[in-house]
């Protein structure tokens, strides 16, 4: 009887399995999404339109992108990923100045960029137990630098059209950066729940003590959740070069606190260990449903870094108070 | 009942010998960090003293001294957070938002204009030790918000650099005082030494030192806690406003991106003076004797005619090896922590 008790306990507490009304109402990124998108379709004619709400998505896609690598990052218990400025610039600047050769060379050279940049933190925070936060700050500096030494503070411009196509295309009416936030997000929702390596990162992000004496090497697998971030942001970084054609060495400026904030926004705990891809997708939509209501009603451009600073704020207090047993 | 009160007043307030004292702040790193930013920094004043003709000047050491008042305010108000366990990303924009505040406000009077920057600052800084304490929000997402809003506000008040009508305020901040001195480096001085005391050798440091190190522990007997928290990011945000005041007082302008790697250079500053990011450590001395050395060699590397683009390399590389130098696990980097850790580590903690 208990252990039957037991069990059905275990199963109702297994994150990512069971939806509950109070895991809903934990993450309070859907309730807002929700809301706004009823005000907005309440109150402006003009949000409605499938052009509007496809320009939304267009909008949050790179970041959204972004966000879900950098929410690897958090889940694994790592804090933060802020060299994915640094990343999302580098790659931007190497698929187009690769883009002469071919497309494809160009868009692996990025990736892989992006991957040993990852790789390069992951591996001194595993080495050194280094903090994340200063430690990527003063990556993201360093790389920020060289790409400023190599490209001479210069301009970036890309030769041939088949990047900027392949960026700015439509599979019907959808945009390619939204397709791909949406199976990219579908894919990273698929490993943290149902593969070994999701479990694994899930449980060193809960509890590091715990996932270490059930054997799992807890730097290894905070290593990987850096690649994947600087992956990631390689992919954020070649949609961004490839459709504006040309990047300056600090295009990517900004993306790290905006990735930061969806995955915040989107119910993902910064000490690690809750959170889902869902989450942060929603997050994502949601700061760009929020900027494009902003601009409809007229606000100044300025104003939305406002509008999502109190977001942040008021979505994370939301979570502590609706999520009982979260220990932030 | 003479002996009970004794006892109560024992109990009441535990009293330190001059060795427990001694014996603590080495433990903690407070004593010996301001020696190990003090030997950085005279080793880059030596190095660039012989590299470069002018670098040991009374006018470049004046100059320098004077371009680090903001950057030390800066840096002393992120220690006080950093010492109880906190993180405050909003500084920089904070600076920024102060220092548009001080020009637009100036037609009303300087009284007025410091007032209002001032009351901006404390704004800041009550806004994000709120959402921390009352709202449970980490304070690495509630600065990171800060930051967002102070930013915002900023573009919406001047969406381009804005320029004061006191000259007069500009000339009296640099009237020199000595051969090195000026005011505005008297100023920094004063806020530095101020800070130092009371975050070293009043019970209030102690307290927030306690807070850092083990905040269930400083709630359990009965410390303020919350009140803590509040107050130190309410100190930081007052001096980030100082110190964008005063850039907006050295310029004579301001502008929304004004001052935009004083957080790198703050928080690098505050790690290299002895600060850990887990709360509990760090000195004010450390801190200011830490940036002065990183902004000493970004002086020495201009006189060299070091491209801008090498130097942000260089001063990334700087924070990254003393990242990995202060890391517990490191090759070189032996302190009194990790030799404790040796002797009593169980098999937990491996």
């Amino acid at each position: 009887m208990s252990h039957q008790t037991l069990l059905t306990r275990a199963r109702d507490i297994a994150p990512g399995r069971q939806i509950t009304l109070k895991t809903f109402l934990g993450s309070s990124v859907y309730i807002l999404l929700v809301l706004m998108i009823v005000i907005g379709i309440l109150t402006n004619p003009q949000f409605r339109t499938i052009d509007n709400l496809l320009n939304v998505l267009r909008s949050v896609s790179l970041i959204g992108i972004a966000a879900l690598g950098m929410n690897f990052v958090i889940l694994g218990g790592s804090l933060v990923d802020l060299s994915v400025a640094a990343t999302v610039s580098v790659a931007a600047v190497v698929v187009l100045a690769l883009s002469s050769a071919s497309p494809l060379v160009a868009i692996v050279g990025a990736l892989l960029a992006g991957a040993v940049i990852g790789l390069l933190n992951g591996a001194l925070i595993a080495r050194f137990k280094a903090n994340p936060i200063l430690l990527t700050l003063a990556t993201t500096t360093i790389v920020g630098g060289a790409l400023l030494m190599a490209t001479s503070g210069r301009v970036t411009y890309g030769s041939g059209s088949t990047l900027g196509d392949l960026a700015n295309a439509r599979i019907f009416i959808i945009p390619v950066p939204v397709i791909a936030l949406v199976v990219l997000t579908l894919i990273c929702q698929w490993v943290l729940t149902s593969t070994t390596w999701g479990r694994r990162l899930l449980a060193v992000g809960g509890n590091e003590n715990a996932a270490r004496f059930a054997g799992h090497s807890v730097g290894r697998v905070r290593l990987e959740a850096f690649v994947l971030s600087g992956v990631f942001a390689g992919i954020t970084g070649v949609f961004l070069g490839s459709s504006l054609g040309a990047a300056t060495p600090t295009v990517g400026a900004g993306y790290e606190f905006d990735a930061l904030t969806a995955a915040v926004v989107g119910g993902s705990v910064l000490t690690g260990g809750r959170g889902t891809a869902y989450g942060v997708f929603a997050g994502a939509v949601l700061i760009g449903v929020l900027s494009n209501l902003l601009i409809l009603w007229g606000a100044p451009f300025a104003f939305q870094q406002v509008v999502k600073g109190i977001l942040l704020v008021s979505v994370v207090a939301l979570g502590h108070f609706l999520g009982d047993d979260r220990e932030i | 009942m003479t002996v009970k009160s004794e006892t109560a007043a024992v109990i009441d307030r535990p009293r330190f010998t001059g060795g427990d004292i001694i014996a603590s702040s080495l433990r903690s790193g407070r004593t010996t960090a301001p020696l190990r930013s003090l030997g950085l920094l005279v080793i880059i004043f030596a190095f660039f003293s012989i590299a470069a003709p002018n670098f040991f000047s009374t006018t470049n050491v004046s100059s320098l001294l004077a371009f680090a008042v903001p950057a030390a305010m800066v840096a002393v108000g992120l220690t006080f957070v950093i010492a109880l366990g906190e993180i405050d990303l909003s500084v920089a924009s904070v600076a920024a938002l102060s220092g548009i505040v001080f020009i637009q406000a100036q037609p009303q009077g300087l009284l007025v204009a410091f007032i209002a920057t001032f009351a901006t600052g404390v704004a800041c800084g009550l806004f994000t030790g709120l959402a921390t304490t009352l709202l449970g929000v980490p304070s690495l997402v509630s600065s990171l918000a800060m930051l967002f809003i102070a930013q915002g506000i900023a573009f919406v008040l001047a969406s381009q650099p804005i320029t004061g009508t006191r000259l007069d305020v500009t000339i009296f901040f640099q009237q020199p005082i000595g051969p090195v001195l000026n005011v505005r480096i008297l100023l920094g001085l004063a806020v530095v030494v101020a800070a130092a005391i009371i975050l070293g050798l009043t019970p209030l440091g102690r307290a927030l030192y306690a807070r850092g190190s083990n905040p269930r522990g400083v709630k359990s007997i009965g410390l303020p806690s919350k009140s803590l928290v509040i107050g130190a990011f309410s100190a930081s945000g007052l001096l980030a406003a100082f110190a964008g005041s005063i850039i907006a007082i050295g310029l004579n302008s301001a502008s929304p991106v004004v001052g935009g790697d004083l957080l790198l250079l703050a928080i690098a500053a505050c790690l290299i003076g002895g600060s850990r990011l887990e709360g509990g450590t760090g000195s004010v001395i450390g801190t200011t004797l830490a940036l002065i050395a990183l902004l000493s060699l970004q002086s020495g590397m201009d006189q060299l005619g070091v491209s801008a683009y090498i130097q942000q390399v260089v001063r990334g590389a700087v924070v990254l090896i003393a990242l990995l130098a202060a890391s517990p696990a490191s090759f070189g980097g032996i302190h009194l922590a990790s030799l404790r850790n040796r002797f009593t580590r169980t098999h937990t903690e491996r």
